[in-house]
């Protein structure tokens, strides 16, 4: 059996067409990406989930207005990243930094890794909102600086700035947790 | 505290231990997330949602949706419009008679070509006329302005004009070559603020350098009219 895979500009084009249907393959295709990104930078999985869903519904409506649409991924990110420092912004004020990590299994290698995570998560939160943006984008997401540009509107030289202050202060913050 | 030298590392990147160290903690967090069972459902509900919400004709632009709240200040041009009242049924009977409009009022507006957006291989330039239709008064009143919306561009094959009145649909509302590089459409719209963007060749998008514009947070530029509203 073949799959095929459409592109997401011929998904793109049926959603303009009508199709609602066509968006949820879009949904499934840049979710989970999208919501880790969203969960490291927010801190909790309700926040990350509004954010996300927030993101996409008004993805879809300005569906018409995205012009390259092959690349709709990097369109979405800059939706999502406007988002979530909306959210951040409205949220700064609650304590809720941490993600709320729930070992599923109760081996002690998993509750190590787990505690490692959480303390990563922990130093995470403590850098300023575009430090953490920067480091999720080039260092989790692995994206390159001209695309981290494109998605956050700052620009390469303010980017690399950002960092590596960033990087510097989350070494401080783990030297010791993770070598 | 370690203080990294500037001797360290070229410039202001990450040093190489750092970048290094950021990597690894990269690898740590870039597990598979995903967010709870349901959530298709749930943006497939909102969007739903959404557009219960929205009014008959208007799908909002990139603008609106995208949470701007752009200043409205309508131009010269078009405080010069025309009003029309209509009775329900002749809406059916002005959609069909464009061919017959008189247009009033003509005002032609010239910007520099410098102010175009993405303009591949042509100037843009732009006249607009607010137009109306005479059509008899009826005891229900429903008032609608024929505004027509022309762009030169001597370099363009096709251009149709999207907008929040047609779904931003590129093939709803092509404009015609009045005559070489000329493209004109009329179209009726409601009283209020109307935001709309030309496509040119069906995929450039263009704003009317002839009116207020708006660029959401892509640098998507769209333009905007407001009639009825005096």
């Amino acid at each position: 059996m073949e799959v095929v895979v459409p592109p997401d500009a011929e998904i793109i084009a049926s959603v303009v067409n009508g199709d609602i249907d066509a968006f949820t393959v879009l949904v499934q295709r840049y979710r989970d990406l999208c919501f880790r990104f969203a969960l490291r930078i927010l801190g909790n999985r309700d926040d990350a989930e509004e954010a996300l869903q927030d993101a996409f519904v008004r993805a879809y409506r300005a569906l018409p207005a995205c012009r390259d649409r092959a690349r709709f991924g990097a369109w979405l990110y800059q939706i999502l990243v406007n988002e979530c420092r909306t959210r951040a912004t409205r949220t700064a004020r609650r304590d809720r930094h941490l993600v709320d990590v729930t070992p599923d299994v109760a081996d002690p290698a998993s509750h190590e890794d787990s505690a490692v995570s959480e303390e990563i998560e922990y130093a995470l939160a403590q850098l300023v909102p575009e430090q953490r943006e920067v480091f999720l984008l080039r260092y989790v997401e692995e994206l390159g600086y001209d695309e981290i540009a494109e998605i956050t509107g700052v620009g390469v030289s303010a980017l690399k700035m950002r960092a590596k202050r960033g990087c510097e202060r989350l070494r401080e913050l783990l030297e010791g947790v993770v070598r | 505290m370690r203080i990294h030298s500037n001797m360290e590392h070229d410039g202001d990147e990450p040093s190489r231990e750092d970048a290094e160290f950021a990597r690894q903690l990269g690898s740590i967090l870039r597990t598979a997330e995903s967010p709870r069972l349901g959530f298709d459902e749930r943006v497939r509900a909102a969007i739903q949602d959404a557009q219960r919400s929205q009014t008959p004709q208007a799908a909002p632009s990139a603008a609106t949706v995208l949470g701007l709240r752009p200043r409205v200040t309508p131009i010269a041009a078009w405080r010069r419009r025309r009003s029309v009242t209509l009775p329900p049924a002749a809406w059916g009977a002005l959609a069909a008679g464009f061919a017959a409009i008189v247009s009033l009022g003509t005002l032609s507006i010239a910007r520099r070509a410098s102010m175009m957006p993405q303009a591949p291989g042509g100037t843009y330039g732009v006249q607009a006329q607010p137009a109306r239709q005479a059509v008899a008064a009826a005891p229900s009143h429903d008032t609608v302005y024929v505004v027509r919306f022309v762009l030169t561009d001597a370099s363009a094959r096709t251009v149709s004009l999207v907008g929040d009145f047609n779904a931003w649909a590129k093939r709803a509302t092509p404009l015609v070559a009045v005559k070489p590089g000329v493209w004109s459409a009329q179209v009726a719209l409601p009283a209020g603020r109307h935001e709309y963007a030309f496509v040119v060749d069906g995929k450039h998008w263009v704003a009317d350098p002839a009116s207020e514009r708006l660029a959401d947070d892509f640098d998507t530029p769209s333009s905007i009219v407001t009639v009825g509203t005096d």
